[in-house]
């Protein structure tokens, strides 16, 4: 009977003991195990052979062999395969467009041979667009420049030119002519637009200059992308919802929902001239323009338009998510969470939880966690300390800084180059090391100063190389630049304007690299040293840097300029985010000012427009989610020079690789940061996560209700990687199970205080806490202690039976602000382990103790 | 678990009950067929129009705009290339601003902020925040009659302060520009002795420019960006106050007619805005809502911020120059979401929310769009967060006063923490936080009268900071928030004050060096400690006393 008591006591005080000091190590070991993600990446990416695909979506058309025996430029297109990146969930993005087997394009512009890419819709039942039904004819000027006659354009050609399948006697039929007061009539396929009521009837009618609705500034199309010499291409093509093109409606649920679809369209180019004959025959003066022997006609015209790719599109429908205006709790943060937070609220949105977003700096948003500003915010960093104030914090996002490009080959004419046949295609392949970015960031190039380094004041060294083109370091990598045009060069490294945490990481993956530190630090580094007005600046040491500054103070007078002529601002503006910095590249726009304007009053700078295609470099700091977004390819980074490897460009895996392996505590429970000086093997050193923070005690209860609502999602299906609204864009890594669950933890936090507040009101309730019993058992004096006040003040209470009450209180979420807690008081896992951990060995304690000494008496 | 679920239940429900019976009031043109539409003008207000831009997305709303400057945006729209135009100053303005256009148009007031002076100072190899400058001292510098730092007059402003002989750099815009107007016209209604140009939009034109003397940028961006350098100290420009913010670099206290030297905070700019007189004449649409400041730039409440001002967006009141009514349609949607709900996020950003009174008018002004919806808006369901039942400004209502450290002829050692009334509020608090107003959005919150919203913090006081020497005295720290008296440094628990300049900062932290933290690996350690000599206490004697007594036998 005895024994078996012993046994019995034995067994509950092993079990209570190992509970306890699980409960002990969960609260000492707070990081649970990070699992790198994987990333998941939608599928709708398509291939179409050119042979295929026209029978797919053309079956009227196309004979059993495919081809058109009166068509000669069918033959150039048997090889030919489109390829798209994405065809479901669309929306306002890049899409890459590209192709292999074609036949290359040779000269320079587009005399033969290359591809016209186009965005139309289609109307229910068909097989696809209409010609009429495309958004097409507004080209960039200088590009049909390069064009022959009408091949950028809705201009039918007409009389010997005329195309016989469209205009067999070679007059403009009535379908096609447009009479506009004041002119000769003209021959002109016309543009119906999805948003006109007559659409089905055609005709001029879309607006009172009886114009199609989009210009050269809205339009997406894509005059001409050459093919490279091994018969690829390729072209980042920016697709329009109907949020940007109403009049194709793509997204619009109103035309999806009456069975209308969108559609690219891409129409290859071969040799031939519409009306047969072929281009590079054609002489001087044979009606052709200047440039007469190039392939003259409109993709619109019927014998170019039956030799089109076309694709099938589907977008995310848009704006349905969330109801204008309505109450909105408010959040406010990082930029990094936007593009995430943008998807997630759509999903929300329909679920009743309106949240709304306001991008700040990441230190506005600390100030505003401690001054009563949003529901929730969003950062990189937590509070330095955060005080008097509790503060969850939970992983939302991980994304990644990237040096996002849109880079032209325009080579020189040199047989040496072994990449010569690709001249006119995009770059698609760069490679950077730390130090090239320090160059970049510190207009150390000399063309990123004012006058190329001629300017008044010059602070760039002489002997430093003028752009990327002439560094050494970067041919080293990427050799083909070698070839290209010496006057082709970049618009600088565009960067964000104000503080923010993504900079400071940034800086700090420049300092962990030997030879851009040494650089910063004044040093020659590669025969290059650091523009001497960034010298005082200490980058190379300085840890509080957190902004990109643009420091080059000197100035330089050309052409009208009135003194004291143009300054880095103005040849190298600020982007206004980092977002911006991708629109910019997309663009090949960087905003500078550069011109003087004297025919304006009065005379002012004025903006230079964007780059030419066919010779744009534009490199941009952005995010790896807004490089996505646009379609924009991204550096790959290398450690040095020598460094034969690819490099590691952003991606979710490598992303989340580095995550994993160079994550280090912050001084923040519940916060990591990410320490780029820790090599991690196939990880991007430039990842980072992004926090939501939540003052849970000054904020109200309804708000925080949507806040763990808001966690709850992104702790969930908030992280499924995809395209579709209120998935994780592409971009962003997926956090891994440790993160979601801690996310998930602050959410319960959150959602218990809203429902029970622990918080203390307006009184004062720390005087409740019966410290003044505490005695001088050491760490109860520490931080910590503060966390579990009831244990502290238990020993000597001699009241069992209220601690034993405890842990059931404590297991349950709704505890976690007892009313006798201070306001450091804390949700965290830990406190709640330590503080179980703490009752259950306390427990044997309070029984066997007495029991011992109770025996020990009675035995003597 | 189950109630919880019931409730969220419950409130979804009742949100999608709350949704039908809003339903009517919406556009009847689904949300999705909006037609996007273009704009340009104000850099000012680009941060606030950029803002309302990407929060409409999710609703079916592209707004594209560029920041090229608010005359631009006048001319812009005057030519008929832009759907609407963003503008701090109206048409009209001989020598400032572009002539009336034939085009139709209507004003409707978007925003309100503070014309904020950035500067890039440092005294004794520290940056300088806490400089205070009178109008008088600011237009001698933009005009370059002060040229350095140490400049009597700026002295005059910063007694004790060791101002360094560093040459001022004043940076103007130089592209054409409402702040520069709004910041001229201050300059020669006020100080017609000192600033002599006038009021002009281009301040290149102005008289008084020298290039080597003035840096002229173009846009906000441009202005705030130069200032932000480095090597660019001793530069100050004018700015809206949310590029200050964002580049983290300090701003100008000004001086008002009150005597005091005060922040371009949300709360101050309110206050201020309540002596404008905004052109109440409907028969005018070419003055009408447009704004007179005199009585803003004398107002002598002492929380005044004297370059406060409204900005505008132009909408068209007809159908010409390529808008259409679907274009309307979108605009009236934009801009009602703008005064309304967007306003909430005016403090976050920098600027300040309008009053009643404008949103009223402006959303009256909407209904001139051709092809808005004409919905009437209930104001009371607007979600904008400077109304209160009674239509009052809480915003303004609500705003702390100075510190008395901040009055004229304070000197440089003056210990912040005294307020100009009493215990009625900390001024230093309000004057650091623009976020104050934030998203409390329900009546309970604005309709906290300013004695309790000083109340209503000291339980931030009884901070573990204090924790080192025992909660204890923290405790007393709690009683002694709800009184009058408050730390020096720390008025309201959540704002330090430097000691030497003045400045104060919302910091998180009360300023007690506090080392121990949860998270930390000590305290972690010190929790097993604590456990273990835990029991080792209960544990220890009896089994000491029993192996004793075993031995013994």
């Amino acid at each position: 009977m005895r024994g078996r008591r012993k046994y019995i006591t034995a067994v509950l005080l092993v079990a209570d003991l190992g509970l306890g000091g699980f409960s002990a190590a969960m609260a000492v070991g707070s990081h649970g195990t990070v699992h790198a993600a994987t990333p998941t990446t939608t599928s709708s990416a398509t291939t179409v052979a050119w042979t295929k695909g026209r029978s797919i979506y053309d079956p009227g058309y196309v004979d059993a062999s495919h081809t058109d025996p009166n068509d000669a430029n069918q033959p150039l297109y048997q090889d030919l395969k489109v390829a798209v990146s994405q065809t479901e969930d669309l929306t306002d993005q890049g899409l890459q467009v590209s192709w292999t087997g074609a036949t290359p394009t040779g000269g320079s512009g587009a005399p033969a041979n290359y591809m016209q890419i186009i965005q139309c819709w289609a109307s229910k039942g068909s097989t696809g667009p209409t010609p009429q039904q495309c958004q097409w004819g507004t080209p960039n000027a200088s590009l049909a420049g390069q064009m022959g006659l009408s091949a950028a354009s809705r201009d039918l050609l007409t009389g010997d030119q005329a195309d016989p399948k469209q205009l067999p006697t070679g007059r403009c039929t009535d379908a096609f002519t447009h009479a506009q007061f004041g002119q000769s009539a003209g021959c002109t396929v016309p543009f119906w637009s999805i948003t006109d009521p007559r659409k089905k009837s055609l005709g001029w009618t879309n607006d009172q200059y009886n114009q199609p609705p989009f210009g050269v500034a809205q339009s997406n199309e894509v005059s001409y992308a050459r093919t490279a010499s091994d018969g690829t291409g390729q072209y980042i093509f920016s697709l329009q919802s109907a949020l940007s093109a109403p009049y194709l409606g793509c997204g619009n649920p109103t035309y999806s929902a009456a069975g209308d679809t969108c559609w690219l369209v891409v129409v290859p180019r071969g040799e031939y001239d519409p009306n047969g004959e072929l281009a590079s025959s054609q002489t001087q003066g044979s009606g052709y323009g200047s440039n007469f022997n190039y392939v003259a006609g409109s993709p619109l015209a019927a014998s170019a338009w039956q030799d089109r790719v076309e694709i099938p599109l589907n977008f995310s429908p848009i704006g349905a998510s969330c109801q204008l205006g309505a109450a909105a709790v408010r959040t406010a943060g990082s930029e990094l969470v936007s593009a995430a937070f943008s998807s997630w609220q759509a999903a929300l949105c329909g679920k009743g939880t309106t949240l709304g977003y306001s991008e700040i700096t990441d230190n506005q948003s600390r100030t505003a966690l401690t001054s009563g500003g949003a529901a929730m915010s969003f950062l990189g960093s937590p509070l330095a300390t955060a005080g008097s104030a509790t503060i969850d914090y939970a992983p939302v996002s991980a994304s990644a800084i990237v040096v996002s490009y849109l880079i032209d080959k325009h080579y020189t004419d040199n047989s040496a180059n072994p990449d010569v046949g690709a001249d006119g295609t995009l770059v698609t392949n760069l490679r950077l090391t730390p130090l090239i970015v320090a160059k970049l960031l510190t207009q150390s190039y000399r063309s990123d100063a004012p006058g190329d380094g001629h300017g008044a004041n010059a602070s760039v060294p002489a002997s430093n190389p003028d752009s990327l083109l002439q560094d050494p370091d970067f041919l080293a990598l990427n050799p083909d630049f070698k070839y290209f045009f010496p006057t082709q060069i970049p618009d600088g490294l565009v960067v964000p304007f104000g503080d923010s945490d993504a900079a400071s990481h940034v800086w700090a993956w420049l300092r962990s690299d030997p030879d851009a530190k040494n650089f910063l630090n004044g040093q020659i580094v590669d025969g290059a040293t650091i523009n001497n007005a960034y010298k005082g600046l200490d980058l190379g040491t300085d840890t509080t840097v957190n902004s990109f500054p643009k420091n080059d103070q000197s100035t330089f007078r050309t052409g009208d300029w009135p003194a004291p002529g143009y300054g880095t601002l103005d040849m190298r503006p600020y982007a206004a985010d980092l977002t911006d910095g991708a629109v910019r590249t997309v663009a090949a726009n960087s905003g500078k000012k550069t011109n003087w304007d004297v025919t304006l009053t009065p005379p002012q700078a004025t903006s230079v427009g964007p780059q030419v295609p066919g010779t744009r470099f534009e490199l941009a700091l952005t995010t790896s989610q807004a490089a996505a977004l646009y379609g924009l390819p991204t550096a790959a980074l290398v450690g040095s020079t020598s460094d034969s490897s690819g490099g590691v460009t952003a991606t979710s895996a490598s992303i989340a690789k580095e995550l994993a392996g160079a994550s280090v505590a912050t001084g923040t429970t519940g916060v990591q940061a990410v320490d780029p000086s820790i090599s991690v093997a196939g990880g991007y050193p430039l990842a980072m996560r992004t926090y939501a923070a939540v003052n849970a005690c000054s904020t109200d209860a309804s708000d925080l209700t949507a806040d763990a609502t808001f966690l709850d999602y992104v702790a969930g299906s908030g992280q499924d990687q995809g395209t579709k609204l209120g998935q994780l864009p592409l971009g962003y890594a997926p956090l891994s199970s440790s993160e979601q669950a801690q996310t998930a933890k602050v959410a319960d936090a959150l959602r218990s205080e809203a429902t029970s507040p622990k918080c203390p009101s307006g009184t004062p309730s720390a005087g409740s806490t019966p410290t003044g019993t505490s005695t001088g058992s050491g760490p109860g004096g520490s931080g910590s202690a503060s966390d579990i006040p009831g244990v502290t003040g238990s020993p000597q209470g001699s009241q069992p039976a209220a601690n034993v009450a405890e842990p059931v209180q404590v297991t349950t979420p709704v505890s976690d602000r007892t009313v006798g807690t201070t306001p450091d008081a804390s949700v965290r896992s830990t406190t709640r382990y330590a503080l179980l951990a703490a009752l259950l060995l306390f427990l044997p304690c309070a029984v066997f103790g007495p029991t011992l000494l109770l025996s020990g008496r009675r035995r003597s | 678990m189950r109630s919880r679920h019931l409730s969220v239940l419950l409130l979804a429900a009742l949100s999608g009950v709350l949704a039908v019976l809003v339903g009517p009031g919406l556009p009847p043109a689904d949300a999705s067929s909006y037609t996007p539409i273009t704009g340009e003008g104000s850099s000012w207000a680009a941060n606030a129009i950029d803002d309302w831009r990407a929060s409409v997305v999710n609703s079916g709303i592209k707004v594209n705009f560029a920041p090229t400057g608010s005359v631009a945006g006048l001319t812009g729209y005057a030519n008929g290339s832009d759907d609407f135009a963003a503008s701090d100053v109206p048409y009209g303005i001989k020598g400032t601003t572009p002539g009336t256009p034939g085009r139709g148009f209507a004003y409707v007031p978007d925003v309100a902020g503070g014309t904020a002076l950035m500067y890039n100072l440092s005294v004794g190899g520290k940056k300088l925040t806490n400089l205070k400058l009178s109008g008088s001292t600011i237009a001698g510098i933009f005009k370059g009659s002060i040229s350095t730092w140490n400049d009597a007059k700026i002295k005059a402003d910063n007694p004790g302060v060791a101002l360094p002989p560093l040459k001022i750099t004043p940076v103007v815009r130089s592209d054409g520009s409402g702040s520069t107007a709004q910041f001229t016209l201050w300059m020669k209604k006020e100080f017609p002795s000192v600033w002599t140009c006038g009021e002009v939009s281009f301040f290149t034109q102005c008289k008084n420019y020298d290039p080597t003397v003035q840096q002229a940028k173009s846009g906000d961006n441009g202005v705030a960006g130069f200032v932000a350098q480095a090597g660019n100290a001793g530069s100050i420009g004018y700015v809206e106050y949310s590029y200050a913010l964002q580049s983290g670099y300090p701003v100008a206290k000004v001086l008002n007619k009150a005597g005091f030297y005060v922040l371009p905070t949300a709360s101050n700019v309110a206050v201020a805005l309540l002596k404008a007189k905004v052109n109440t004449d409907k028969s005018d649409p070419d003055t009408y809502l447009t704004q007179d400041l005199d009585e803003v730039y004398t107002d002598t409440d002492p929380r005044v911020y004297p370059i406060s001002s409204y900005s505008y967006f132009v909408v068209p009141t007809a159908l010409q120059n390529g808008f259409t009514s679907t274009k309307g349609a979108t605009l009236g949607a934009f801009v009602d979401y703008a005064l309304c709900s967007g306003q909430q996020s005016a403090p976050t950003l920098g600027y300040s929310p309008l009053p009643i009174n404008l949103v009223k008018a402006g959303l009256a002004q909407v209904k001139q769009i051709p092809g808005a919806a004409a919905k009437n808006i209930d104001i009371k369901s607007c979600n904008n967060p400077t109304f209160s039942a009674s239509g009052v400004n809480t915003l303004a209502v609500n705003a702390l006063y100075p510190d008395l450290c901040d009055k004229t002829a304070a000197t440089a050692t003056c210990v912040y923490g005294k307020p100009v009334k009493g215990s009625t509020s900390s001024s230093s608090s309000g004057q650091s936080d623009n976020n104050s107003v934030g998203h409390h959005s329900s009546s309970t919150d604005n309709g906290s009268s300013p004695t309790t919203s000083g109340g209503s913090v000291p339980s931030a006081g009884s901070s573990p900071g204090s924790s080192a020497s025992g909660p204890g005295s923290s405790s007393s720290g709690g009683a002694s928030g709800g009184s009058n008296v408050v730390s020096l440094l720390n008025p309201d628990g959540k704002t330090a004050c430097d000691a030497d300049t003045g400045q104060c900062t919302a910091l998180a932290a009360t300023p007690v060096d506090y080392t121990g933290h949860e998270g930390s690996t000590f305290s972690r350690w010190a929790i097993w400690i604590a456990v273990l000599a835990l029991f080792l206490i209960v544990i220890a004697p009896p089994a000491v006393v029993l192996l004793g007594r075993r031995s013994q036998r």
